[in-house]
């Protein structure tokens, strides 16, 4: 019950979050199969250049942002027992044992780091983060939670001195009776801008609504699976309004 | 706060059983004292794997108990009937095996008992004060067999150096993980039952070897380890194998003070850490490391390399 005011936040965000984005034209399976192995490096839109200087090759920025996809897939139905003691906690339970299981099972497979990465490449995430014209390089994810959300020094073996990383840590899917179907994310963003050796870690979440996920049938796998991803993106966009302006 | 009641409660009830059983935890370094043993050491090398392993992580699953509320009994009931993370870690092990089909294929002639017997054998070499007699493999010993190696041998000590090798959760690493233990037998009654092995010293050391280019896809990882007949993954293990030969008696020289001084690193929240291969801990600069690669410590030594 804690968390209702949270929910109706996130609920109102979420409807904002998705009349705005337009990611999904952009999220075409070309683009999928185009998605980076994690040692890529993906450099992220120059600034538009003057024509005279439009032959000579632009040098790829200095700055580097690299971003740490999750494994991590949860999911959790909760019905209108829930709440009524413990009869209603175990009847709920015992009703969505076998959803749970199974939607995990899709939401790691749906929204797997190839995935993340896809839906993240539809947005401009370094102009998000504020940062200056940078590198974004992907890379493996960290299956342990107390290296992405307790380390605060630098999860590559970059030494540049413009340097940040994005790192995703939780992607959860949650049914709720009153509230509906949605995806919550968590984020966390390190700045070592100034060649810092530690960070401090920017924690944030964001939370946006469903209506295709999951799917009943198998003709609306495809409107499902985008439906996450452009809920994983706006999420991003949530979290990325939220971090304070880079210094 | 019903929770952590509940939480509280619940842990009492499982540790106390469980805490009874639980055998201590050998040092990870040997005082001089019972460095030199007069005798030498028997040296048993242990190959439970007939083909390479895998591993999975489900990451964290949402328990019943924190959702569907219930109170402190609710709590107790839904968690001892809460068995998503089994279901979930069966699943991901079957796909796993699938996944790995084309390894296990491409490197089934692969002769890796030969190897770590050799590397073994090598790296033992290097210590003279350990006085190591020439190693002897088995699949998956008991007490039994180690017992009557140590009688047979005639030695006051074993060692076993149990291996094992296995894919990373994500196949982007393939993993060599030598436990090496020392054993020492309880004093004997005359007429009694053989007396127990008790650990006198236990250190896992890990050797990685990660795919420089890697995919989010595990297939596309496996057929990288997979391609040319497994050539990668053969060279990755050898190059693992060939690096614990350097790993293992640098541990095995380790004393209480530098271990010391690495897990109070670790812990130190204020302390130089990196991170390589999914491990996160202080970089062990005694060791020599050759060029790109990196040793840390994280409960134990890791040491982490790009494919060869």
């Amino acid at each position: 019950m804690k968390l209702l005011p949270s929910f109706m936040v996130l609920s109102t965000a979420a409807l904002a979050g998705l009349s705005s984005a337009s990611i999904a034209a952009q999220d075409t399976p070309a683009a999928q199969a185009a998605a980076p192995a994690a040692a890529a490096v993906a450099p992220a839109p120059a600034p538009a250049p003057q024509a005279a200087v439009a032959a000579t090759p632009t040098p790829a920025p200095a700055c580097e942002l690299h971003i740490f996809p999750t494994l991590e897939g949860q999911a959790m139905t909760t019905g209108w027992l829930s709440g009524f003691g413990i009869v209603g906690a175990v009847v709920e339970a015992s009703a969505n044992k076998d959803r749970n299981v199974s939607e995990a099972e899709y939401l790691k497979e749906a929204l797997g780091p190839r995935l993340q990465i896809a839906a993240l490449k539809s947005l401009d995430v370094v102009a998000a983060l504020k940062l200056p014209p940078s590198q974004v390089i992907f890379e493996t994810p960290i299956a342990d939670r107390n290296i992405t959300t307790k380390a605060d020094t630098r999860l590559s073996s970059s030494t540049a001195d413009c340097y940040a990383e994005l790192i995703v840590t939780q992607n959860f899917y949650t049914k709720r009776a009153i509230y509906g179907r949605s995806l919550n994310n968590r984020f966390i963003f390190k700045d070592f801008r100034g060649g810092k050796a530690k960070a401090k870690l920017v924690k944030g979440r964001g939370g946006n609504g469903l209506s295709h996920f999951p799917p009943k049938t198998t003709d609306e796998t495809e409107a499902a699976e985008l439906d996450l991803r452009t809920a994983f993106a706006a999420n991003f966009t949530e979290f990325a309004k939220g971090t304070a302006p880079a210094k | 706060m019903r929770k952590f009641i509940a939480s509280c409660l619940g842990c009492l009830l499982v540790a106390t059983p469980a805490f009874a059983g639980r055998e201590p935890v050998p040092p990870m370094a040997l005082t001089e004292h019972d460095r030199v043993v007069a005798g030498g050491r028997a040296v048993l090398v242990e190959l439970p794997q007939y083909e390479i392993g895998t591993d999975v992580d489900v990451g964290r699953v949402v328990s019943d108990s924190s959702q569907y509320g219930g109170g402190f009994l609710g709590a107790l009931i839904l968690d001892a009937s809460d068995d998503k993370r089994e279901r979930l870690t069966s699943m991901e092990m079957d796909k796993a095996t699938a996944r790995v089909a084309p390894l296990r294929q491409a490197i089934r002639d692969f002769d890796f008992n030969a190897l770590a017997v050799a590397s073994t054998r090598s790296a033992l070499s290097h210590l003279d004060w350990f006085g190591a007699q020439n190693p002897e493999w088995i699949k998956s010993p008991s007490d039994n067999d180690r017992r009557a190696l140590i009688s047979g041998a005639g030695t006051k000590q074993l060692a076993t150096i149990s291996y094992h090798y296995l894919l990373s959760p994500d196949f982007t690493q393939i993993r060599v993980v030598a436990d090496v233990t020392l054993w020492q037998p309880a004093a004997a009654r005359a007429g009694g039952p053989q007396p127990a092995l008790t650990a006198i010293y236990g250190h896992r050391i890990t050797a990685i070897t990660e795919l420089r280019k890697r995919s989010y896809e595990p297939a596309e990882n496996v057929a990288l380890w997979s391609a040319d007949g497994g050539k990668l993954a053969r060279a990755s293990i050898t190059a693992a194998l060939a690096r614990l030969e350097q790993l293992i008696p640098f541990a095995l020289g380790l004393n209480q003070a530098d271990v010391d001084a690495l897990a109070r690193k670790k812990a130190d929240k204020k302390a130089d850490k990196i991170f390589a291969a999914g491990f996160y801990g202080p970089p062990v600069t005694a060791f020599p490391s050759i060029a790109g690669e990196k040793v840390i410590w994280s409960q134990g030594l890791i040491e982490v390399m790009p494919t060869p």
